[in-house]
């Protein structure tokens, strides 16, 4: 039902037997609700189907799905902050997330905000968001750059 | 050739010594890409390179195999059915190799890469065809220069890179740029500067002057040893002399640096609403009006204070410090050492509070224009939340935004007040230690009662002013926060700048055209690729379904914002090249919701051109088919509309604006219909209105009216940010393509609604 062509692209197979290429994948509510509410669409926008619930998909066809979200989302999740170039904005963050350490530039103070009651998104000047799942589980030294925004 | 080179170096030369490794006789480089993420969406770079023969860059490695230095690389020998397809979403781009029946590597990266990513890929084609033996002979010449930290080509006019943003500065200096506002009021600052010196100065002689009149009058009557008469006058004189002269002096210094400061804010409120004009939308966008206004109002309110009382504070108070220790230390050194003492420990206190101080009231300004912004943000809307009975909810809304105010501004308070009483503390122990070794210093006879007198006249004065100087520090912080803020809107670059050799645009012809234009808002690409010319003239429509980037088009053409890649032209030159002002001038604009300003329906009317004629205004009026209507107005054009004033329909309301547009005279317009729709006889009326104004204009319009689509010399179909159709309305319906499918759509609402 859903696979991966030779090019890379995401093949649906609808329940006509149609098949369609080049399938993109949104999420309805990516921050309240990951898993559920996955919705199908041609690269013109038009929806062709919304899947309720990831369960409700074979393994590999479910397998696939995860992957191109994963391919297509990128919003690196932060573990460590190593340094903060200067008290105002805009300055430069030195961090280490789970797709590697990187330095990005955070214009202004309204670009960290709560996410939930223990999360974190900054959004860097190019417009690229890091978040941090919570803010309990880093270590002090990261923690203070982070509580001193909040 | 030398482009090449020049651009071969730049790439990190261990990287160029791994491709020249692996390059055959005779192969040479032609360009190269450098990207930040792997193929698994990690931090690491990757790269790839094209020569006249091949593409070779970086492949992921297998699970299992080690990577050292050395990435594991592959190459391509280019062929016709070899391609580089470009890819963007969520804010990570790729470029991917594509052969005839898969996909062979692709190479990804953040957002700042996709201009030389793009570039790369325009030069492997040029190197493919040349390779196939199709080229034609031409590459395109990478004009003007790079941005050294993320690639983006700059134009010759661009001074700094709309792409990157700078890092701040250090903050500290926030206050010391005062000084390049206060420069061109010098002569009364230094005249101010002359007036503090003196008036400190006089302060400081009764003290010294209590020295002589005890020593040698008073202690001797006292022992009842005789002593001249004179002497006491002569003295006392001395002493109600220097009282006067301090108290003129310090009139005429207050007074002077009073109005200056005034002046130094007041030209500072100035610029900075200047600047703020020329400010592009999308930074109107981001900082919420709140948040401006308290910037321009209440932080230059704030420095105001600041020069005024407490700079003239901290000047004269630093000053006494310094004469009163070196009177002091002129007394009696030994003395004078032991007093001053417990400063230093003062002064480390002083420092460790400022940066927890600062940052406080930074805090708390922010706090505080936040509350503002949620009323700047009800208030105006109080129709909708009304109507969707939210009233609760933004109650709600505001407490908490209060409480944060509150909050915040207690916890600074907490550290502002522990600060004060500690410095009293270390004050009386300050002159306990004085009293204790002036004592034991007046018995053994080193200096005398009158001496140790003046000592503590002076220390007391000395020590009230350090206990003063350490509440300054409090208004310093505010202050230097204050400024923080207001220089951040100075120091924003207009995203739209002005060109450094500025071509006149006088009154253009009025042809457009549209480059390869490319726009993203953010990381989300709006405009992928459009080009299209508009002749002198002509009138285009712009049609396609919402959010396609019509809207987008337009303010690029109006230069609200600049295109990323690509060029808009007028009359054949890039309009980055004209002064913003003289450019506007050329366009017109009718929008779909007219903003009117404060003032009356003439003021409104002329906006564009102030120095009209009231017949000119009139006559405006008149072809807009809004004289009729303003003729019935209780005050006829003298009517006060805008938020606070007359309410005016829709409809009225866009006939003003046209005839607004109609008296400024512009080659260009552009006009934004409006979608929803208004009675028959108002909609023939702007129709009418509308005929007038685009008579002989060139006209870009974003249509939905039928008469409007069909009146189009051509239309420009734009879907998902491209142009997929281009022709009259008539020959677009033949086609039977998009636009063709768009109309019948709206022809059938048109039917089943009855509009």
């Amino acid at each position: 039902m859903l696979t991966h062509n030779a090019f890379g692209k995401l093949v649906y197979v609808d329940p006509a037997g149609v098949e369609h290429v080049g399938i993109v994948p949104v999420r309805a509510f990516p921050f309240s609700d990951r898993d559920r509410w996955i919705s199908l669409c041609e690269p013109s926008g038009r929806e062709l189907r919304l899947i309720e619930n990831l369960t409700e998909l074979p393994e590999a066809a479910r397998r696939t799905l995860l992957d191109e979200l994963a391919n297509r989302e990128f919003v690196p999740a932060i573990a460590k902050v190593f340094s903060v170039s200067s008290e105002t904005e805009p300055c430069e963050w030195d961090v280490e997330t789970d797709h590697g350490r990187t330095k990005f530039v955070m214009k202004n103070e309204e670009d960290i905000r709560r996410l939930g009651s223990h999360g974190a998104s900054i959004t860097d000047a190019h417009g690229l968001r890091f978040v941090i799942h919570d803010m309990r589980k880093l270590d002090a030294h990261s923690r203070r750059f982070v509580e001193w925004y909040l | 050739m030398s482009d090449v080179s020049r651009s071969w170096t730049q790439f990190p030369a261990n990287r160029r010594r791994q491709v020249e490794a692996l390059l055959e006789p005779g192969e040479s480089p032609v360009a190269w890409l450098e990207t930040d993420l792997d193929d698994r969406l990690h931090y690491q770079s990757s790269w790839v390179v094209v020569t006249d023969r091949r593409l070779v860059g970086t492949v992921p490695t297998q699970p299992g195999e080690k990577t050292e230095s050395n990435d594991r690389v592959s190459s391509w020998p280019l062929a016709e059915d070899l391609t580089l397809v470009m890819a963007d979403q969520a804010g990570v781009g790729s470029l991917e190799l594509m052969g005839p029946t898969a996909r062979l590597a692709r190479w990804r990266f953040t957002v700042p890469y996709s201009g030389a990513a793009g570039r790369f890929a325009h030069r492997f084609e040029e190197a493919r065809s040349r390779r196939l033996g199709k080229s034609n002979g031409q590459s395109t010449a990478e004009g003007g220069t790079v941005c050294p930290s993320c690639g983006a080509i700059l134009t010759a006019e661009q001074t700094e890179c709309p792409a990157c943003a700078p890092v701040a500065p250090n903050p500290s200096r926030s206050l010391k740029r005062l000084v390049r506002f206060a420069r061109h009021r010098q002569g009364l600052i230094f005249l101010g500067f002359v007036l503090t010196l003196a008036s400190t100065a006089a302060g400081l002689i009764p003290p010294y002057l209590t020295i002589p009149l005890l020593d040698q009058v008073l202690i001797p009557l006292q022992n009842g040893e005789p002593v001249q008469e004179g002497l006491l006058y002569w003295y006392l004189g001395g002493l109600a002399g220097a009282a006067i002269l301090a108290w003129l002096l310090s009139w005429a210094r207050t007074f002077v640096l009073a109005y200056v400061s005034e002046r130094v804010a007041g030209d500072l409120r100035d610029q900075t609403y200047a600047h703020l004009q020329k400010l592009s939308l999308e930074f109107f966008g981001g900082k919420r009006t709140g948040d401006l206004i308290s910037r321009v109002s209440s932080d230059t309110d704030r420095i105001c204070q600041f020069l005024s009382i407490n700079l003239v504070d901290i000047l004269t108070d630093s000053l006494m410090i310094v004469l009163t220790a070196a009177i002091l230390l002129y007394i009696d050194p030994f003395l004078a050492v032991v007093t001053l003492v417990p400063f230093p420990a003062i002064a480390w206190l002083i420092h460790r509070v400022r940066a927890k101080l600062r940052h406080g009231f930074a805090r708390g300004s922010s706090a505080w224009s936040n509350m503002v912004s949620v009323l700047a943000d009800t208030i105006p809307g109080i129709r909708v939340v009304k109507a969707f009975a939210q009233e609760q909810r933004e109650v709600d809304r505001f407490h908490t935004a209060n409480e944060t105010v509150i909050d915040v501004n207690v916890r600074v308070n907490k550290t502002w007040a522990f600060f004060g009483p500690m410095v009293t503390l270390l004050t009386e122990l300050g002159l306990l230690v004085i009293w204790v070794t002036g004592a034991q210093q007046v018995a053994a006879g080193r200096i005398t009662v009158g001496q140790l007198t003046a000592f503590l006249a002076y220390i007391v004065r000395f020590y009230t002013r350090l206990e003063s100087m350490s509440r300054l520090v409090a208004a310093v912080q505010r202050a230097g926060a204050a400024t923080h803020r207001i220089f951040e809107i100075l120091d924003r670059i207009p995203s739209v700048a002005e060109p450094e050799k500025a071509v006149h645009p006088g009154r253009l012809r009025g042809e457009i055209e549209l480059r390869n234009v490319q726009f993203r808002y953010g990381r989300r690409p709006v405009i992928k690729g459009v080009s299209f010319k508009v002749a002198e003239g002509e009138m285009i429509g712009l049609v396609g379904p919402s959010g396609a980037g019509k809207s987008t088009l337009v303010n690029l053409v109006c230069r609200f914002y600049d295109v990323q890649e690509g060029a808009i032209l007028a009359d054949g030159v890039d309009i980055r090249s004209f002064p913003v002002e003289e450019y506007r001038r050329n366009i017109g604009i009718v929008l779909q919701d007219p903003f009117l300003f404060y003032g009356s329906i003439a003021e409104n009317i002329s906006y564009g051109r102030p120095e009209a004629t009231r017949g000119d205004i009139i006559a405006a009026a008149r072809a807009a088919h809004a004289h009729e209507f303003i003729l019935r107005l209780p005050d006829g054009y003298d009517s006060l509309v805008g938020e606070r004033g007359q309410s005016l329909s829709g409809g009225e309301r866009q006939r003003i604006s046209i005839a607004r547009a109609l008296l400024t005279d512009p080659r260009i317009l552009i006009l934004d219909e409006a979608t929803s729709s208004v009675d028959t006889e108002t909609e023939r009326e702007i129709q009418q209105a509308l005929e007038n104004l685009i008579q002989g204009r060139t006209t870009i319009a974003i249509a939905h009216r039928l008469s409007t689509l069909r009146r189009a010399d051509r239309l420009v179909v734009v879907e998902q940010g491209q142009v997929s159709e281009m022709g009259s309305h008539d020959e677009l319906l033949e086609k039977n393509g998009a636009y063709a499918r768009l109309h019948h759509a709206q022809m059938q609402m048109v039917e089943k609604v009855g509009i």
